[in-house]
């Protein structure tokens, strides 16, 4: 294959929505086999960015935003799009609503069935694929929205706030399972569980104001940052770790422990911590 | 610390170095695109899996039976026309409910984002999004017009043509509603505005013809073209219009063009691999769109008549005729808007100008131009003078028929020549002569002559009728009959008289029926008394009304082929004019043609439905035309009149059936709908 399409880039994209500017010239490039981490407080533009990409919506400019490295754009049936909120129909059953995601794809119908079987599968939805969504809770609701992204083995995957609503053995069910699948794939994974992304993710970007303040590789981050087990470091699951998020003070974005007099620590200071060495 | 990082750099980031995972090994590359139907089967099965959409159904049903039977029931009219206007009226309402969440659910729960992500293209999603609910829609008018229908069908005759009309109004109408809806839930991301939107839309398109006067000039002739309201009349009457047919498709198209252009304005384009052919769909979109404005507003109207009989527009017959017109022709005909047939012989006279432009119509009002009435020596409204190429002919009547056939007359045609042997106005025939007789064979584009006592050479008709002739008159008539051996022979029997026409019967093998025929149903012996006649041999099968009050049956030998016979009831009199106590009703041939060596003769019973007193009633005209037609065997030039307006069988409604038509329309099918949403909710408990 050429080495072209084990890269997909993706910038720099501008949006506008009347007066206000929702993104800022935001590149990003995903490497195959990557998983990049996007957080970044409400309003930093994380969703836009996921629309644009996933090509729901048209950024400011003609320019193709996201291509392979050989200049080629990604093909619409090669992403695999989570949205926040999970685009599923009530009145379905979750095996057709899957099989809808995979007609949608354009799966051939002679791998129809096999694909919608390891979609549910990935997505742990084994034994309730006859159930109407409807009746479903939140988190597995949230399970279909993956499946129906996970359908046919798309290459791009955007993950949008997908273990929204899942308790924490889901949580770790679904980085398992994104960690098995990731391998080839270019995936985005948003959430604002910091602690979370980490956990999972390669690298991770900071959207912040509609810019990215930054992508930092999370194998050499220092704690909090570095969540992800070691040889000789603590364990993945330390209480509290994975509750940290994101706040800001006007310009400035803080990583903050639970409770608000916990502890705060500068993004940009962790950023220039990172350049330093 | 131990820490790397990739700053985002102006333009493209630079990828970092390191081992790269194994890549999958199918690349992306062409597949199965995926089409329309996609987003139609998910629609469906929404639809059908959820109670709403069968809780919908029963609403509208109850509404449309509830409506629709009252209209029936008033009307008693075995026609499904009312209930075709009544359900347009609540599809402007519940299309709107029914479409308005189709994008602006999707837009609001944010589905929307996940279509317009997939490889779906935009006009595919609006085909599918427009598709599944008008599918639905149309499977609604499917039911709501066969539960309509059911009564109508078991308790009277209705046209089907003008059933089948209406259904394809409706069906268009539907789609033009859903596509207008559609465009609404695309707009808003509410559904209630969606909703009210669409409604308020369509209202206006429905109520802006008859608010149209009121605008000047150019709106009004705007206003007049957009009205949806008066597009659909016309097919519940059976006509279907390609100006109409367009203006529906054009209503359908320009709406979903408008949902493409605002799904599609903020979708990006970039990603590859969506529905192939997308823009040559659009393209055939828009080429539609020109094509049907077009049609409307430039081509002539075609008009397509459901009806039986074609009662809605010229028929095959006129049209051969006005498309051998060797020149141009002039219709000046002199109406009185003050009649009540006045709307009907304007639209009739218009209908002939509209099919061909060699000819042109003027309309003179009798009470206003009577000079130019006068000019002519017209008297009465109705009568159309017909000129062209220096010759001039004349309409008794604005009917089809007498215009056709003065226009073949015009056209240099002749129906051959008509010889009369009968007394024209014997003052000791209480009913009149037969001077109308005359005329109409002249209008019917005959050459007639008199055959007193002889025959002229080369008479394609003789009809022969009662009189108080001599006996050497018969003699000599018999005899020239016998000498010049005319193609028919017509026989008006008068069943109190002896003569020319018994002796003639007589040599035929046809005998009269002695006493007078009378209907007990139609009340005293001294009245009038119109039977039904069936006229099972005529090229039309229509029925007649004959005006019998002297109806005698025929007995006639085999093979002759009945044409009319009386009304089942129809019972013989004695000499006293009583009912004889034997009597039976029943059926009686009244009308026949016997056939005696190679040719025919058409035998009446009774010569007093073409006499002048009669002539003009009920389709007595016609009969006999068809009759003068059928014994020369020829190809008529137009059998019968043709009264081009509606027509309507009455309902043969008693109380009881009444009672059983309302509860099945509006109580047990609604309900069988309400409980299959019921079973739906019950059976989505347990899943």
């Amino acid at each position: 294959m050429d080495e072209g399409y084990r890269t997909v880039r993706i910038g720099s994209l501008s949006k506008s929505f009347g007066s206000l500017r929702a993104l800022r010239g935001v590149s990003l490039a995903l490497r195959a086999g990557d998983i990049l981490g996007l957080v970044g407080p409400n309003g930093a533009g994380k969703t836009t960015l996921f629309r644009i990409i996933a090509g729901a919506v048209q950024p400011d400019g003609d320019a193709t935003p996201v291509a392979y490295g050989t200049g080629e754009a990604v093909d619409a049936r090669d992403i695999g799009f989570a949205p926040e909120q999970p685009p599923v129909y009530p009145e379905l059953t979750v095996r057709d609503q899957v099989r809808f995601a995979a007609r949608l794809r354009g799966i051939p119908k002679r791998h129809e069935a096999g694909e919608v079987r390891t979609a549910l599968d990935r997505a742990g939805l084994d034994g309730v694929e006859h159930r109407l969504i409807g009746h479903l809770s939140k988190g597995y609701r949230q399970r279909v929205g993956l499946a129906q992204a996970l359908v046919g083995g798309p290459r791009l995957l955007l993950l949008d706030e997908p273990t929204s609503g899942m308790d924490p053995n889901q949580v770790e069910q679904f980085h398992d399972m994104l960690r098995t699948v990731a391998p080839g794939r270019f995936a985005i994974y948003s959430s604002h569980q910091i602690g979370g992304v980490t956990r999972v993710a390669d690298r991770i970007a900071i959207l912040h104001g509609g810019e990215c303040r930054g992508v930092v590789d999370v194998s050499h981050l220092e704690e909090p940052w570095s969540p992800r087990p070691s040889a000789g470091g603590p364990p993945p699951d330390e209480p509290g770790r994975s509750s940290w998020f994101l706040s800001e003070n006007g310009n400035r974005l803080y990583v903050q422990a639970p409770g608000g007099d916990g502890e705060r620590l500068d993004v940009d200071r962790i950023f220039a911590l990172a350049t330093r060495t | 610390m131990h820490v790397s990082l990739t700053k985002p750099a102006p333009g493209w980031p630079v990828a970092p170095a390191g081992p790269i995972p194994p890549a999958r090994a199918d690349p992306p590359g062409p597949g199965r695109r995926p089409g329309a139907t996609t987003l139609l089967g998910l629609e469906l099965r929404r639809l059908f899996r959820s109670p709403l959409a069968f809780l919908f159904a029963a609403i509208f049903l109850l509404l449309t039976g509830y409506t629709g039977m009252t209209a029936l029931l008033s009307t008693r009219e075995a026609t499904a026309r009312y209930a075709v206007n009544s359900m347009a009226v609540l599809f402007v309402i519940c299309i709107p409910v029914l479409t308005m969440r189709s994008l602006s659910e999707e837009r609001s729960s944010g589905r929307l984002d996940y279509l317009l992500a997939s490889p779906l293209s935009t006009t595919r999603i609006v085909l599918g999004k427009y598709l599944g609910a008008a599918t639905f829609a149309s499977l609604l008018v499917v039911v709501a017009i066969g539960v309509q229908l059911f009564p109508v069908l078991r308790l009277g005759h209705p046209d089907v043509g003008e059933i089948a009309g209406g259904f394809l109004g409706l069906e268009l109408f539907v789609a033009a509603a859903v596509a207008v809806s559609l465009l609404w839930s695309a707009v808003s991301a509410s559904m209630l505005v969606a909703g009210l939107g669409a409604i308020v839309t369509l209202l206006l398109l429905w109520f802006v013809g008859s608010t149209a006067a009121v605008l000047p000039g150019a709106l009004d002739t705007i206003a007049q073209r957009a009205a949806l309201g008066p597009r659909l009349e016309p097919f519940t009457f059976g006509l279907i219009r390609t100006d109409h047919v367009a203006y529906f498709g054009l209503a359908v198209l320009l709406p979903l063009i408008g949902t493409i252009a605002v799904l599609g304005g903020t979708r990006p384009r970039w990603p590859r691999g969506r529905s192939a052919g997308s823009s040559r769909l659009r393209r055939g979109l828009v080429a539609v769109v020109v094509a049907g404005l077009a049609v409307a507003v430039v081509a002539p109207v075609r008009r397509v008549d459901l009806t039986a009989g074609h009662r809605l527009t010229l028929s095959r017959e006129t049209r051969q005729v006005l498309d051998r017109l060797p020149g141009r022709v002039e219709f000046i005909a002199f109406l009185d808007p003050s009649q009540p047939d006045y709307r009907q012989a304007r639209n009739l006279l218009r209908l002939y100008g509209a099919y061909s432009s060699k000819v042109a119509v003027r309309f003179v009002d009798l009470r206003k131009d009577p000079q130019t009435a006068a000019r002519y020596g017209v008297q009465q409204p109705g009568e159309v003078i017909l000129r062209g190429g220096g010759r001039q002919q004349w309409a008794s009547r604005s009917t089809e028929d007498r215009l056709t056939v003065a226009l073949t007359r015009l056209s240099g045609g002749s129906s051959g020549l008509a010889c009369m042997a009968v007394p024209l106005a014997p003052a000791s025939l209480s009913t009149g002569g037969f001077t109308r007789l005359r005329t109409l064979l002249v209008d019917s584009g005959f050459d007639v002559s008199d055959a007193d006592g002889t025959v002229p050479g080369g008479c394609d008709v003789v009809i022969v009728g009662p009189g108080t002739k001599s006996a050497a008159w018969v003699t000599s008539l018999h005899e020239a009959l016998a000498a010049a051996a005319p193609p028919a022979v017509i026989a008006l029997a008068e069943p109190d008289q002896t003569g020319p026409v018994t002796d003639l019967l007589a040599e035929r093998g046809v005998a009269l029926d002695s006493g007078l025929l009378r209907d007990p149903d139609a009340g005293a012996a001294s009245d009038p008394t119109i039977l039904l006649a069936q006229t099972p041999g005529t090229a039309s099968a229509r029925s007649l009304a004959l005006v019998l009050p002297g109806a005698s049956a025929l007995r006639l030998p085999g093979g002759a082929v009945v044409l009319a016979e009386t009304s089942p009831s129809a019972v013989p009199l004695g000499p006293g004019g009583g009912v004889a106590p034997d009597a039976r009703p029943g059926r009686r041939p009244v009308a026949a043609v016997v056939t005696t060596g190679a040719r025919p003769m058409a035998v009446v019973g009774d010569a007093d439905f073409v006499r002048d007193d009669f002539l003009g009633l009920g389709d007595n005209a016609d009969f006999l035309l068809d009759l003068t037609t059928r014994v020369l065997g020829r190809k008529p030039v137009l059998v019968g009149s043709r009264q081009l307006g509606l027509a309507a069988t009455s309902l043969v409604l008693s109380a009881e059936s009444a009672r059983a038509a309302r509860l099945y329309t509006t109580i047990l099918v609604p309900a069988a709908f309400l409980l299959a949403g019921l079973v739906i909710i019950f059976m989505r408990r347990g899943s």
